[in-house]
């Protein structure tokens, strides 16, 4: 019976060995399928697209589609608006409050860009995109183009506000005092853009392939830099930026190419004096999505069946020289939908002489920028020029004359501008003094950037150059009043270098008060 | 003997072969148990569930313990029975934690465990406000352990909304509609009426059951099978599991001789029982018990007459509903669809005037056949916990206790009020209007206090939210 046991147990064994062979050596394996994680450079791409699509905040008029050249515009001296639209009026009048739609909504969509770029930029790091078959430089583009981005809403921000929240986190690291964030004081939210500006200018490249049109280049971020040097008044800084965009991968579009009025055609969205633009779709579809309103809004009903709501003063167009091709990209005298002539009165320096049964007296002009193609096309795609070379090439020469004085280069450059427009070419001796040549520079600037939305940003910047302090408006106030219906509307207690806080902000943010808008707007 | 002896070894050694062929070729059912893969799935639809996918060897039972990281209350989940795949879903999580978990599968007898893995969740930032702890009394902490409760968002997006006694969020389901009213079951699932923010007093035209896991058991929608009208304020399940909510229903009814129309709309509220299955099994609408003209305001009223605001279903089968314009609460005939009796300021029961009710919310039935009730207090402006006894037959109803609240926690509209505690001698308040959830003693005394950053609509009690330890052997 002993053998019998032996036995037993040797058949058992020999039963346990089967299966533990097979079986008792391998480990228990674990894995996780995280659908929260975005893992591959393509998800990267898209987060990138995703935030650039925040410049135009479901198109239409959100953001850099309308918007926002509402509140850089409508407030200057040279656009006006139309009685129907009454938060517009608001803006031009000087009579707007924190309850102002169009205020509130540039401010949200500021935000949301943000929060677009600021969410972009945690998914990108956490991108292995070399293990992934692609580049450390593409993870470091893409970084820099939601940085650009990024930098670009705070300029915005800045301008149009000076303190605001600055949120350079995406939401998964918020904690609850996110959820009413303070104002940041505005040159601690500077340091982050210029943070910002400066990785993406290391990191972005000079160029991109023509498929891939409209993304931020290095050269963006420069020139964005040198605009917000000029803003902070440091001129050195301003000037040394800005030469580094220049002779590198733009120029003017020149005369023998067209000139400044064929930069504006809709077959010439990618000249390369564009530096960065808002682009759109063609598509007839992309309305609302992605288009932009600057076509339907600039040109009158009596044009194109536009819908007229950039009307500019008339005194605007008595500025220009006759010769000048930038006067060209005004409707000075145009044929209208019914047959009349529609033409300038020749006090403001156009060719109609009274009104007769074909001839009507225009009461404004209007800008030629945004051609669109009439029949009611929504679908806006010109460029909204965003940067561009001109400007550049006249923030350097204004920034020299500051640090210099009128000198030969900043003179030289102005040149460049004017040549290009068909004007007689200055020299150094036609300017005796500093503020001579600046208002010669800011004359220059406001015949070439008209409706580009810098007209705001430039009478704010001028101001505190002519009044030799950084809260002067004197420029504001000098040009802004005299096209006022009720010049009584501007009150100097009113900073109009700062919008009012939107009341739906103030109200739902407890961190913020009504008192903040003390001095912002008209009590 | 030899012989005999060697025969016998070699028909064992044989019969010890053909085991271990009849063991290698069934191992999948003979051999060990043994985890061979554990899977941990996030989805970012919801933050704070988890599914986990584990493959055993053998087919067995199997549960997920998990705890947060440095703790030891170790916290299970349903028990996955019988199978050699099995989905195990975590349910109760805070945000931003850090857990750890493990699988136990067990058969027959044998039981394995997989080794420990690491679990953090992320912040739920975006599909809820906040709940905040204000105030805890520190008697109340024995009897706050393992309590829940289940409350929801109902502007847009909504939410299920289930927080612990601290307020922390431990469950929770986003909708793009408005979650209107929510109730947690006997069986362990939420039930709750879906709408969008459009349909008004707190009605919706989905009514959704889901469970602990995100699956949705039954859906009702407005226009699909036997749901032909819109539902609001309530919905429950009775004894047999069938639900019911309150309905919006109307009649054409001559207005004429108080200067309406001869053909006009009154709206008014129904009620609607539905089975398992979607299936519409009973509906009474009070515009047939009613006369419209019997209010000299019905023009004014006829949109909205006399708003239907709560429901229960008693054990017998009948139903209690509660009118906010006529501070009265019914009890409705299952059968007969027959008013059984009014109850409130005009009813048919006897009433001291100071324990009249207005604009009342929740009623249900306590212990010992009583009924309870939140007195919103529309005159007085003071809100307060009601239990009353009814004696049917004397047609006398008398409160047993009020429970009042300060001033201050008046709320215009919505709420509710229950017994909470082992000895049911405490109120569970849900207060909209000072966005307030508060448990008091009986005399009013507040004991704890959560603020809430939105509207809150409802909150109810949860004793058996979290899975008990199974016993593996």
């Amino acid at each position: 019976m002993k053998l019998n046991k032996n036995i037993i147990l040797l058949a058992g064994s020999i039963s346990i060995a089967a299966l533990s062979c097979k079986n008792g050596l391998k480990e228990e394996t674990y894995s996780v399928f995280d659908a929260n994680t975005l893992t591959k450079p393509a998800n990267g791409e898209q987060a990138v697209r995703g935030t650039y699509a925040g410049l135009k905040d479901n198109g239409g008029y959100g953001y850099y589609a309308g918007f926002l050249y509402w509140l850089y515009e409508y407030p200057g001296d040279v656009v006006t608006t139309t009685l129907t639209a009454r938060q517009g009026v608001q803006l031009d009048q000087l009579t707007y409050d924190a309850n102002n739609a169009t205020i509130n909504d540039v401010w949200t969509s500021i935000f949301r860009l943000v929060s677009r770029a600021n969410e972009s930029e945690e998914i990108i790091k956490n991108i292995d995109y070399v293990a992934n078959g692609s580049s450390d430089a593409l993870k470091r583009q893409h970084l820099g183009e939601v940085r650009f981005l990024r930098a670009l809403a705070y300029y915005d921000a800045t301008s149009l506000w000076g303190n605001v929240p600055l949120f350079i986190k995406p939401s998964s690291q918020y904690t609850e005092a996110d959820e009413n964030p303070p104002l940041t004081e505005q040159s601690k939210v500077e340091d982050a853009m210029i943070a910002d500006l400066e990785y993406a200018e290391a990191n972005l490249p000079e160029t991109y392939a023509a498929s891939e049109v409209a993304r931020a280049t290095s050269g963006a971020a420069k020139a964005l830099l040198g605009r917000l040097y000029m803003r902070r008044l440091e001129w050195k800084k301003a000037a040394d930026k800005l030469a580094e965009v220049m002779n590198k991968n733009y120029d003017l579009r020149t005369r023998a190419e067209g000139g400044v009025v064929s930069l504006f055609s809709r077959d010439n969205r990618s000249d390369n004096e564009f530096i960065f633009v808002l682009k759109s779709s063609s598509e007839v579809d992309a309305y609302t999505i992605n288009s932009n309103s600057f076509g339907q809004n600039s040109t009158p009903w009596d044009y194109n069946r536009g819908w007229g709501n950039f009307p500019l003063n008339l005194s605007f167009y008595s500025i220009f020289d006759p010769a000048d091709a930038r006067r060209d990209l005004l409707t000075g005298k145009f044929r209208t939908i019914y047959g009349q002539i529609m033409a300038v009165p020749k006090q403001y320096g156009g060719e109609a002489t009274a009104a007769g049964r074909d001839t009507i007296l225009a009461t404004f002009v209007y800008n030629l920028k945004y051609p669109h193609t009439g029949n009611y096309n929504y679908s806006g795609f010109n460029n909204v020029t965003i940067l561009r070379y001109a400007d550049v090439l006249l923030m350097r020469a204004e920034a020299l004359n500051e640090l210099n004085g009128p000198n030969q280069e900043s003179v030289t450059l102005v040149n460049q501008i004017r040549s290009r427009a068909g004007l007689t070419e200055y020299t150094l001796a036609s300017f005796g003094s500093k503020a001579a040549l600046r208002d010669a520079i800011f004359d220059e600037r406001n015949k070439e950037f008209f409706m580009e939305g810098r007209r705001r940003d430039d009478l704010i910047r001028w101001s505190r150059e002519a009044g030799n302090s950084p809260t002067s408006l004197v420029k504001f106030k000098e040009k802004v009043v005299p096209t006022l219906k009720d010049p009584n509307t501007y009150s100097d207690a009113v900073n109009y270098a700062l919008y009012p806080y939107p009341l739906n902000e103030i109200q739902s943010n407890t961190s913020l008060n009504q008192s903040l808008n003390d001095g912002r707007v008209r009590r | 003997m030899i012989k005999k002896d060697k025969i016998l070894t070699i028909l064992l050694a044989l019969a010890g072969l053909a085991g271990a062929i009849i063991l290698y070729l069934y191992k999948d059912d003979l051999r060990p148990l043994r985890i061979k893969h554990i899977e941990l799935v996030k989805l970012p639809a919801n933050r704070l569930r988890f599914q986990v996918n584990v493959q055993t060897t053998r087919n067995c039972n199997t549960v997920l313990a998990y705890w947060k990281t440095g703790t030891k209350d170790t916290l299970y989940t349903k028990v996955s029975a019988d199978g050699s795949n099995h989905k195990l879903f975590i349910t109760a999580t805070e945000g931003r934690t850090r857990y750890q978990f493990k699988v136990q599968a067990a058969v027959d007898g044998d039981v394995v465990e997989s080794k420990t893995y690491p679990l953090v969740t992320q912040p739920i930032y975006q599909a809820t406000p906040y709940f905040t702890l204000e105030q805890v009394d520190s008697a109340l902490k024995p009897e706050l352990k393992n309590k829940y409760f289940l409350t929801q968002i109902l502007t847009e997006p909504g939410s299920m909304v289930i927080i612990d006694s601290k307020g922390e969020i431990v469950w929770y389901e986003p909708f793009k509609k408005g979650v209107k009213v929510s109730h947690w079951t006997k069986d362990k699932t939420i039930l709750a009426i879906v709408g969008p923010e459009k349909i008004p007093s707190s009605g919706g035209d989905e009514i959704i059951e889901m469970g602990l896991d995100g699956k949705i058991i039954t859906h009702l929608k407005k226009g699909k099978g036997d749901m032909d009208k819109l539902v609001h304020h309530e919905v429950r399940k009775d004894k047999d599991g069938n639900i019911y909510s309150l309905t919006f229903t109307q009649k054409i009814v001559d207005l004429s001789s108080v200067k309406g129309k001869q053909q006009d709309t009154v709206k008014g509220d129904g009620l609607v029982l539905f089975s398992k299955a979607g299936k519409k099994l009973w509906e009474w609408s009070v515009l047939d018990h009613l006369d419209p003209l019997a209010d000299p305001e019905i023009l004014k009223h006829k949109k909205d007459w006399v708003h239907g605001n709560a429901a229960f279903r008693l054990p017998d089968g009948n139903f209690l509903m509660s009118f906010r314009d006529l501070n009265q609460i019914w009890k409705i005939d299952f059968k007969t669809g027959k008013v059984l009796w009014k109850f409130g300021e005009k009813g048919d029961m006897r009433m001291a005037p100071a324990e009249y009710f207005h604009a009342q919310h929740y009623i249900h039935p306590v212990q010992d056949g009583n009924y309870m009730l939140l007195d919103n207090g529309d005159k007085t402006h003071i809100s307060r916990a009601m239990i009353f006894k009814l004696d049917e037959a004397q047609k006398e109803a008398k409160a047993l206790n009020i429970v009042t609240l300060p001033p201050e926690y008046y709320t215009t509209a919505k709420g509710s009020a229950a017994l909470f505690g082992k000895k049911k001698d405490k109120v569970l308040f849900c207060l909209t209007d000072p966005r307030s959830f508060l448990i008091t003693d009986m005399k009013g005394k507040i004991l704890w206090r959560i603020q809430v950053g939105g509207d809150p609509y409802r909150l109810e009690e949860i004793d058996d939210f979290l899975y008990t330890k199974p016993t593996f052997k």
